[in-house]
């Protein structure tokens, strides 16, 4: 079994709504893209008739820089729209992210798709502390 | 592990627009659903071997299977929905999907190793009619 999670989680002190507005900002400054979002509690709800705290996913893609860059076969396309999942948690908001391997760093993850990972965490980073740290 | 050795596809004598309701026909006979879908930036540099003129993403979940990989923690949403990759290529479309997980590693969020095995099973299952293998 994998000791080390698949994903980072982030903090932030501020509500649900405030935190995806600053999200976006930050991605679109960044020139990632935005392709769509989806609105996981909504889905939930309107299909099983069950209420969550408020999720959405928002699918980034990367930037027109970064896409120019490099070569792309369909198997590495079909991991480029990353998935930035934000959760409200009362107060405050979490957002999830993949993370990438620590054990090999991705040696074998195609590189545009770790540098998007990067681009990401980094914009994400502006806005919001991993939970690890913030203790 | 290369995404490559664990991406699959199969190709459908039709044009994309054909193979499009062929596939989301073929998902909702499995129980699965597109949440959402965008076309790929046109950006993208495609491989010389997979130079496609048109192609489309599709988000691909359960709406059940979905709350059952969320239920304990949200960050499964980083892995779901499943992406699935139309790509015209010629007189053919090709379609394309991987399990993220796999290609990652890494330790899954509580919960959610079942429902995303089962919404790939599904998925796998739902393609197979067409001829399919190893990218």
């Amino acid at each position: 079994m994998d000791s080390e999670p698949a994903t980072t989680t982030y903090s932030i002190p501020e509500p649900f709504g405030e935190t995806l507005r600053s999200l976006r900002d930050v991605l679109t400054g960044r020139d990632l893209r935005i392709t769509g979002e989806l609105d996981l509690s909504r889905r939930i709800q309107r299909n099983l008739r069950i209420g969550l705290a408020p999720c959405v996913v928002i699918y980034v893609w990367p930037s027109d820089r970064l896409l120019r860059s490099f070569v792309v076969r369909p198997s590495t396309a079909l991991l480029l729209p990353l998935h930035v999942v934000v959760s409200g948690r009362g107060t405050r908001t979490e957002i999830h992210l993949l993370k990438l391997p620590r054990l090999d760093g991705g040696a074998h993850i195609a590189p545009i798709v770790k540098l998007q990972i990067i681009e990401v965490a980094q914009a994400i980073e502006t806005i919001a502390m991993p939970l690890s740290l913030v203790g | 592990m290369n995404p490559a050795d664990i991406a699959y596809t199969c190709t459908i004598a039709a044009p994309i627009e054909t193979v499009l309701r062929q596939v989301r026909d073929a998902l909702a006979g499995v129980g699965l659903s597109v949440s959402g879908e965008c076309d790929v930036p046109g950006g993208l540099n495609w491989a010389a071997d997979a130079q496609s003129t048109r192609s489309r993403m599709l988000y691909v979940d359960s709406p059940l299977f979905f709350f059952e990989a969320l239920a304990l923690d949200r960050a499964a949403a980083v892995f779901l929905p499943l992406h699935v990759l139309v790509a015209a290529n010629g007189p053919e479309t090709r379609v394309y999907w991987v399990k993220p997980a796999e290609v990652f590693g890494g330790r899954l969020p509580p919960g959610a190793a079942a429902p995303l095995d089962e919404i790939q099973a599904r998925l796998a299952r739902a393609l197979e009619p067409w001829d399919r293998g190893r990218l």
